[in-house]
């Protein structure tokens, strides 16, 4: 569910069909983003899925498999303090 | 005919044209030069093409109860497009200057002014006069490129190339991003703490600290410079920066997966620190293209937002200490784009107690790369006027990996020398931090 959620947010950044993003593509190098648009898509990923990234972590969001593991991580530890 | 209310964008861009005495930015010109000779009929054909395939060429823009609207024409072709032929420099200047002086009259249904020239040194020109309102200088680049991309088709009978994303998509959702009043009260609340916590910047022009007029503020104890408004020409001026030295910037920003503009925009703002006496904050200000994907960037239009950057130069850190912090700065200023410029002047001055009629703004940056088609130029001109006393547009030269650094400077504060000085500065300072990205500031030298 959320590797999909992030493949259709990567897929609108991207112009890439979701079957066309691969877990180890770089948001920069391989997907393309400039600055600007590496936040704009974390301001997206942050309200689809409800959570706040500081910028310490996103420095180290390279790859989609960087971000789905992180918000796995980030909506479990949500989940469990409620 | 379904009529759209302005971006955000071009509400700034039609703020100026009303507040100003001599309608500054809203024309635009640029050139694209070619050396191998051009088939005028040919890209006439061509340039009817692309406003075909460019909905942003066919906006035009009406009054609806005091408030500017704007709708896209279905369809709109030029019958002839003027052709000139200078012999002399001389010549050739004085009909860019008559042309860049005339505002552009975008209310008449006039919002693109194509020629097509053969210029005095034997080149071949495509010269455009466009509005603000419907381009941006990220958009201008998107139109040559798809005009040379279109005439190269024409000329070698092959398929065109996929068209550039349409603008109105693009306009509706900017509309809707803009009228959120939630988004914007988080942006007004994080400009507030962002001005209160930090104390006033000083101006630091790319003249330096001895500039006589910027002497008399320094001694009433302000650190903002005067505008001006009644008097206000400015130049253009262009040089480059070799592939070398951006080599080493590319390779940078790819290890440190720190961007290229936000690389050439800090280094920019230290030149600038080193030259006004190691000065430790200031306020340039940044113009983004505000195209955060793909499709975005493969639009023409105009998107581009201004935002002032509060930037720290602590002269006893190393560059890549405080490029850190800078670089966290910038992050957070990216999320809040969405906040009016009017708005976060009136707050500026009113937070440090400044005059409206004065600016911290001694540095307004762009970085637009430039994708040429091989053998094609692209020239960017100053339009005469400018409300801010140094525009600088960093043309990046993505398939040769130069750059060519247009500056747009206020003739009363700003001289050619001062020009000349601030770049060679900043090509030095450029490589002395690539190569010692550890290097402290205190210790980068300057002439």
């Amino acid at each position: 569910m959320i590797e999909n959620r992030l493949k259709e947010i990567i897929s609108d950044y991207s112009g890439l069909s979701v079957g066309d993003i691969q877990n180890n593509m770089s948001l920069q190098t391989d997907v393309g983003l400039d600055s600007f648009g590496v936040i704009s898509l974390i301001c997206d990923i942050e309200e689809s899925f409800g959570v706040q990234i500081p910028d310490d972590d996103m420095n180290n969001l390279d790859t989609l498999s960087d971000l789905i593991t992180y918000i796995e991580r980030r909506t479990t530890v949500q989940t469990m303090a409620m | 005919m379904k009529l759209y209310e302005l971006n955000a964008s071009q509400e700034v861009v039609k703020l100026q044209c009303k507040y100003t005495l001599y309608k500054r930015v809203i024309n635009i010109l640029t050139a694209s030069v070619s050396e191998k000779p051009i088939d005028f009929e040919i890209m006439t054909q061509a340039f009817n093409k692309i406003l075909e395939r460019n909905d942003c060429l066919r906006l035009r823009f009406v009054k609806q109860d005091k408030k500017l609207m704007q709708y896209f024409l279905e369809k709109f072709e030029f019958d002839n497009i003027p052709y000139l032929e200078f012999t002399t420099q001389k010549e050739q200047d004085k009909f860019f200057n008559k042309l860049k002086k005339k505002a552009i009259k975008y209310l008449k249904g006039v919002v693109i002014e194509p020629y097509f020239i053969k210029t005095f040194d034997g080149k071949y020109m495509v010269l455009l006069k466009v509005c603000h309102l419907i381009l941006d200088i990220y958009g201008i680049n998107v139109i040559f490129k798809d005009l040379f991309e279109v005439y190269n088709a024409y000329v070698n009978k092959t398929e065109l190339p996929t068209p550039p994303t349409k603008f109105e998509e693009v306009l509706i959702r900017d509309i809707e991003t803009k009228n959120n009043s939630d988004k914007y009260n988080k942006h007004y609340e994080y400009f507030k703490e962002y001005l209160e916590s930090r104390e006033e910047p000083y101006y630091a022009g790319i003249h330096g600290i001895n500039q006589p007029l910027w002497q008399k503020q320094l001694a009433k104890n302000k650190r903002a410079m005067k505008m001006f408004f009644v008097k206000n020409d400015t130049t253009g001026y262009m040089y480059n920066i070799d592939k070398a030295t951006i080599d080493k910037v590319v390779m940078y920003s790819k290890q440190s997966r720190i961007s290229m503009a936000n690389l050439l925009f800090y280094m920019c703002s230290i030149t600038a620190s080193k030259m006004n006496g190691n000065v430790s904050n200031m306020l340039p200000l940044e113009l983004c293209n505000c195209r955060a994907t793909n499709l975005e960037r493969k639009c023409a239009g105009t998107k581009v937002q201004s935002i002032g950057c509060y930037t720290v130069v602590d002269g006893e850190k190393s560059f890549k200490d405080n490029l850190a912090s800078f670089v966290e700065n910038q992050n957070q200023l990216y999320r809040h784009l969405g906040f009016s410029d009017q708005q976060f002047e009136m707050m500026l001055h009113k937070r440090y107690g400044s005059s409206m009629l004065e600016t911290y703004y001694s540095i307004t940056f762009s970085f637009i790369p430039i994708v040429n088609t091989n053998g094609i130029e692209f020239n960017i001109y100053s339009n005469g006027k400018g409300a801010l006393p140094a525009y600088l547009a960093m043309l990046y030269n993505t398939n040769e990996g130069d750059a060519n650094l247009a500056y747009d400077v206020q003739d009363k504060i700003i001289s050619r020398d001062d020009v000349i000085r601030f770049h060679k500065n900043y090509v030095s300072i450029i490589n002395q931090i690539m190569d010692n990205p550890d290097i402290l500031i205190k210790d980068i030298k300057i002439n």
